[in-house]
């Protein structure tokens, strides 16, 4: 998938680049303490913890969160969320050198065999820091496509999606990689795994 | 510092440490008296968790001001609330990249493939409600069974990250 590919043009302009910022009143788009007061204080008052969490978060319109429960509302019923249109989204990609030197490479989940597969495509522990900004080149490149899947879980922590990762390995196989991503505000998404389910 | 406002405890004190309430954790105003306020704790460690404690204004300090429309629902909200019920937030012995290893047998875990003995790797850095993201692999595939959250209760850690 392209850029454009999401866009809608008429009479040659574009009038839509389908991206969208999640929304929910009274909490800050930028992390830090305001924001975390108003998700402790919404959360005191029964508002919805996965709303909350969504809120500031950027989507292709047709790669939103899926809804928790029929009705009207966008996540819920009586949902409080609204849609806001986004002209110049900028993506960013995170991947913490711990999800290849501290899970991946280490001995401690060796038994999960993730560190059996990677070092039979030719990696070592050595290899983490070039794995990480492999990751996040592609991954930012292919969210900014809109080119993920949505996972289909209750987005208590935030939304979790799945983008495909592509490596020519050390012994010149090509592979493709499922990862697993958080969304967090602001265009930013952060790795959970570099070797998701399917 | 006013009603609503949102603060943050700035000294380690003796009467609410052994609640569970540390310097550094955040909470919101929901009585003044004088110099002692009364205030909504939050635990940073476990999402939606919260105490209620008494504490003098001077080892606060204020952090952010409510929207007008969370002090208006607060203004219900706190009418009905019976604070005596809310007095301690559980102490944390989780961080990321823990290994765990499942203790129990739910239909809440094995729906998602998830089984007493299975191993997983804590994926979050704060639990909700007191359950902590963890991933799941199968052994030997690499491959992973499920993300899901999990209650503290029902894990131990086998491995200190």
């Amino acid at each position: 998938m392209r850029i454009f590919d999401n866009f809608v043009y008429k009479d040659g302009e574009i009038v839509d680049n389908n991206w969208v910022k999640w929304f929910h009143w009274g909490i800050p788009d930028e992390k830090g303490q305001e924001r975390t007061d108003a998700r402790n204080n919404l959360e005191l008052l029964g508002h919805c913890k996965p709303c909350t969490v969504l809120s500031g978060c950027y989507f292709v319109k047709s790669r939103l969160p899926k809804k928790q429960a029929e009705g009207d509302g966008l996540l819920h019923p009586h949902c409080d969320c609204t849609l806001k249109g986004l002209s110049n989204p900028t993506v960013k990609a995170y991947c913490a050198i711990e999800k290849f030197s501290g899970y991946i490479f280490s001995e401690k989940y060796a038994d999960n065999g993730k560190k059996a597969l990677f070092e039979g495509f030719g990696y070592t522990i050595e290899d983490s820091e070039g794995l990480k900004a492999e990751y996040e080149r592609q991954a930012k490149q292919k969210h900014s496509n809109g080119d993920y899947i949505v996972r289909g879980l209750d987005p208590q922590y935030g939304q979790d999606i799945n983008i495909v990762i592509e490596l020519t390995t050390p012994t010149g196989r090509n592979v493709q990689l499922i990862s697993g991503w958080k969304v967090h505000p602001l265009g930013l998404i952060t790795c959970n795994t570099p070797l998701a389910n399917d | 510092m006013k009603l609503y406002d949102n603060i943050k405890l700035t000294a380690e004190i003796a009467e609410l440490a052994q609640n569970g309430i540390h310097k550094g954790y955040s909470g919101l105003i929901v009585k003044c008296e004088g110099d002692i306020y009364t205030v909504c704790f939050y635990n940073p460690y476990n999402f939606g968790e919260k105490a209620y404690a008494k504490v003098n204004k001077k080892f606060l300090v204020f952090s952010s001001r409510s929207d007008k429309r969370i002090i208006q629902e607060l203004e219900g909200y706190l009418q009905n609330v019976k604070m005596e019920k809310y007095t301690k937030l559980s102490e944390c012995d989780v961080q990321e990249y823990d290994a765990v290893e499942l203790i129990v047998e739910k239909p809440k875990y094995a729906i998602a493939g998830v089984h007493k003995g299975d191993r997983g790797c804590v994926n979050s850095t704060y639990a909700i409600d007191n359950h902590w993201e963890i991933i799941f692999s199968e052994r030997g595939t690499g491959k992973d069974i499920a993300q899901i959250g999990v209650a503290r209760e029902d894990f131990i850690i086998i491995d200190k990250f």
